[in-house]
């Protein structure tokens, strides 16, 4: 399994166990997203600690997550090394993701 | 810095791909890059090799994509080849045209969720270009070597 998911208090903390989220398995990604979503939970805090390597599949699979939580949901990321952040501000995307350093910290700021 | 060739073939599969990603790291690791970080290096050869299965052979395995890496003391020069159909021309055609990101606030709604692997190449690579000659899609990449001081 490169997913594993725990609800907190009605959010979903949804952590990339792989080292990498590239083409290979971000079909998978927005599957276990529609899942939690389905299942009735719309706040998903991705926790991207594991990530080692991101590339473009791996970007468009977590626009897609974001885009699938709806006006309604909230999504946030957390834990991205360097490498990883590079892809966001390359793409500019960082200006666009919620993005904090830790679970905690995400978590807290979901939570406020 | 002594000049060098290496050659890798994988299958045309995406589990495939992370291979190449970490030969690229040991390769950079050994050269001296200009501008470009190792992990730049591996997400534009990643790019290309993605690019390769998905839309030269559609995300059939069985296929084989080749990547050449060749370095002198300027110049790491990277081609990811493979036999199958044209590159589609909304993807080539952005290999004359500036890199496009986002500007300004970003509305999600707007937002695309694929097509973003291009844009990083060209903006991760000093030179990027594509050519189809005999049935073979060719993109080539380069990166600049830190000049050596005497």
């Amino acid at each position: 399994m490169s997913f594993e998911t725990e609800i907190k208090d009605e959010i979903a903390v949804l952590r990339v166990t792989a080292s990498r989220l590239d083409a290979s398995i971000a079909p998978e990604l927005k599957k276990v997203v529609s899942t939690i979503i389905n299942d009735g939970t719309s706040r998903i805090l991705l926790d991207l600690q594991s990530v080692k390597f991101m590339d473009s599949s791996g970007l468009g699979a977590v626009i897609s997550s974001f885009k699938l939580t709806g006006q309604k949901g909230d999504f946030v990321i957390c834990n991205i090394n360097e490498t990883v952040h590079e892809i966001f501000s390359l793409t500019h995307m960082d200006r666009l993701f919620d993005i904090y350093p830790s679970v905690d910290e995400g978590f807290q700021k979901m939570c406020a | 810095m002594e000049s060098g060739k290496i050659n890798l073939s994988i299958d045309s599969d995406l589990h495939q791909v992370q291979h190449v990603g970490e030969a690229v790291r040991v390769l950079c690791s050994s050269l001296d890059l200009a501008d470009a970080k190792p992990s730049s290096v591996e997400l534009a050869v990643v790019e290309a090799v993605n690019n390769s299965i998905e839309h030269a052979y559609q995300s059939q395995s069985g296929n084989s994509v080749d990547v050449a890496f060749e370095y002198d003391s300027d110049c790491l020069s990277i081609t990811v080849s493979d036999y199958g159909a044209p590159m589609p021309n909304s993807i080539a055609s952005q290999f004359s045209e500036d890199v496009s990101m986002p500007s300004g606030a970003v509305d999600i709604d707007e937002l695309p969720v694929s097509g973003w692997g291009m844009q990083l190449l060209k903006s991760v690579c000093d030179e990027v270009s594509y050519q189809r000659q005999h049935s073979c899609n060719t993109l080539s990449l380069s990166f600049k070597l830190a000049a050596v001081s005497a």
